[in-house]
């Protein structure tokens, strides 16, 4: 076997590996190329339901039973939630620099002041524990040093996308901006302002939705232990089918990580492991699917634990199939979930191996 | 462990498997972040499996097979090789030439020809842990590989395949 061709196609690949970049922030990257492909794949219409940033802080459309109990996220009609404005009014105690979903309006830049389209989604957040994400067309993040009056921005790492027109342009100012040295900040009338010694500004408003998504309608929503989630549903670009959105984060301020999005087909239909969203908690488990037409009952079933959780189901308006979503104690290669109708009779099984 | 700690311990090896597959640093980058997002979709039931890593490489030559078989109608092939001695040439530059035709014959190869070279000779894998990797049987490994190896001494020269 260790005839000379071979040594040397072992000898030429071990060169060939030394040729490569740095490795670099690749989970990072990869976290922040799968939200950029969440965002571009599904291209949203209409107005989604309402989850708004409110004054003095983040809002969340309504809040679980942080102590464990319940297995169903409540559903967002059984929240009062505010119909989300095209302007928040600057009214109430003024937002906190850190916890909030700041969204650039408007940027200074040489003398040049450009107010920023509503398309351009341009989000700078500070999550309290030294840390700040950002994304302006690339994402970005790393360490904050903040005090009452300065804050030190350090670009841990960054995404390198190509953006080109207003895009790429309101990307060069705002990581040229934070990426500058010290900043002054001040909020005043519910706008984060932000100054470098340069007198470049940028300045935020209060992002009218907290999720990385806002026009999608949301079906449940809240708070679990230090995590945020929603579940929520969208409009696609790929015809008559609709997405299911599962958003997860550890915490205000922190970058949404967690879930995923996929089309909305119902367990039992083959496609497996697709046909289903979760995110690991710090002791459980956040389920969603879709439940097929005639499901009256949807349990989760996890033989490792032994537990049976039934989930929570959540109509969608036009559709006979609905979405499930819940807390389940643990989920395994093994876990199985099952849809049953009015008779008892089961309708349709998911499991990883389908 | 989380993907943050995966990526903290094996991304570097990813990348250099992709460095080895695609030839080009650039493509490396993107073959590697491509597979970490296609796995981090599903990272819950990726940690829980038993090699977690197998599974981001055979994510990995997926997306590798499935981007050259999308570029293959751009791509020409380069003029034959010339074959000419290097008798006259010191080992150390003569391991260096041999090195750059084998990369030239390599390029010839079929992606997946090439894949199981790589996944052979770079990764150490076994025949049946490449055959797992790439969703095929052991015997397709064995006989792409043969017919590959063969391809590439039909391609070089007498001194180029003996590495001097």
């Amino acid at each position: 076997m260790n005839e000379p061709l071979e040594q040397l196609l072992r000898a030429t690949f071990r060169e060939d590996a030394t040729r490569m970049h740095s490795a670099g922030d690749l989970a990072s990257s990869a976290r922040a190329r799968l939200g950029k492909q969440r965002r571009r794949r599904w291209q949203i219409v209409g107005s989604g339901l309402a989850v708004m940033a409110v004054a003095g802080g983040i809002g969340i459309a309504s809040a679980v039973n942080d102590s464990g109990g319940a297995a169903h996220p409540p559903a967002a009609s059984a929240t009062p939630t505010t119909p989300e404005p095209t302007e928040p009014e600057p009214t109430g105690p003024e937002p906190d620099l850190v916890g909030t979903e700041w969204q650039l309006i408007q940027f200074a830049s040489s003398g040049q002041t450009t107010t920023i389209p509503a398309d351009i989604d341009s989000v700078l957040r500070f999550d309290g524990k030294g840390g700040f994400s950002a994304h302006a067309c690339n994402y970005t993040g790393g360490s904050a040093d903040l005090d009452d009056q300065r804050v030190v921005l350090d670009m841990g790492y960054s995404t390198a996308m190509f953006c080109s027109g207003l895009e790429g342009e309101v990307q060069r100012v705002v990581f040229g901006t934070i990426g500058s040295g010290p900043l002054d900040w001040d909020i005043e009338r519910h706008r984060l302002v932000l100054r470098a010694a340069s007198g470049d500004t940028l300045v935020y408003r209060v992002r009218a939705s907290i999720y990385p998504d806002p026009s999608a309608r949301t079906l449940t929503a809240g708070e679990r232990g230090r995590f945020q989630y929603r579940v929520a549903i969208a409009d696609t670009d790929s015809g008559p089918r609709s997405a299911v959105i599962l958003d997860v984060r550890a915490g205000p301020g922190t970058g949404w990580n967690g879930g995923g999005s996929m089309l909305a087909t119902p367990i039992g239909s083959g496609a497996g492991a697709e046909a289903l969203l979760f995110s690991e908690l710090d002791d459980e488990y956040i389920v969603t699917g879709v439940a097929p037409a005639g499901t009256v009952r949807i349990v989760h079933h996890d033989p490792v634990s032994g537990a049976d959780t039934e989930l929570a189901r959540y109509p969608v308006d036009g559709e006979d199939w609905s979405v499930f979503a819940g807390f389940v104690p643990s989920h395994t290669n093994s876990s199985t979930i099952s849809a049953y109708d009015a008779g008892g009779d089961v309708v349709a099984t998911w499991s990883r191996d389908r | 462990m989380d993907f943050e700690e995966f990526v903290a311990a094996r991304g570097e090896a990813l990348l250099r498997l992709a460095q080895v597959l695609t030839g080009d640093p650039f493509t490396a980058e993107d073959l590697t972040q491509a597979a970490l997002v296609d796995v981090l979709r599903r990272w819950d039931a990726v940690c829980g499996a038993s090699h977690p890593e197998a599974y981001v490489r055979r994510a990995m030559i997926n997306r590798f097979l499935s981007w050259r078989r999308r570029r293959a109608t751009s791509e020409v092939l380069v003029a034959d090789l010339e074959p000419h001695s290097r008798d006259w040439l010191a080992d150390t530059t003569a391991d260096l030439a041999a090195r750059d035709e084998l990369r030239r014959a390599l390029s010839s190869l079929a992606p997946r020809a090439r894949a199981v070279l790589v996944l052979r000779y770079y990764a150490d894998l076994d025949d049946a842990a490449i055959a797992d990797t790439m969703g095929v049987s052991t015997g397709t490994i064995r006989s792409t590989a043969s017919r590959a190896l063969a391809a590439l001494r039909l391609t070089m020269t007498p001194a180029g395949r003996e590495g001097r």
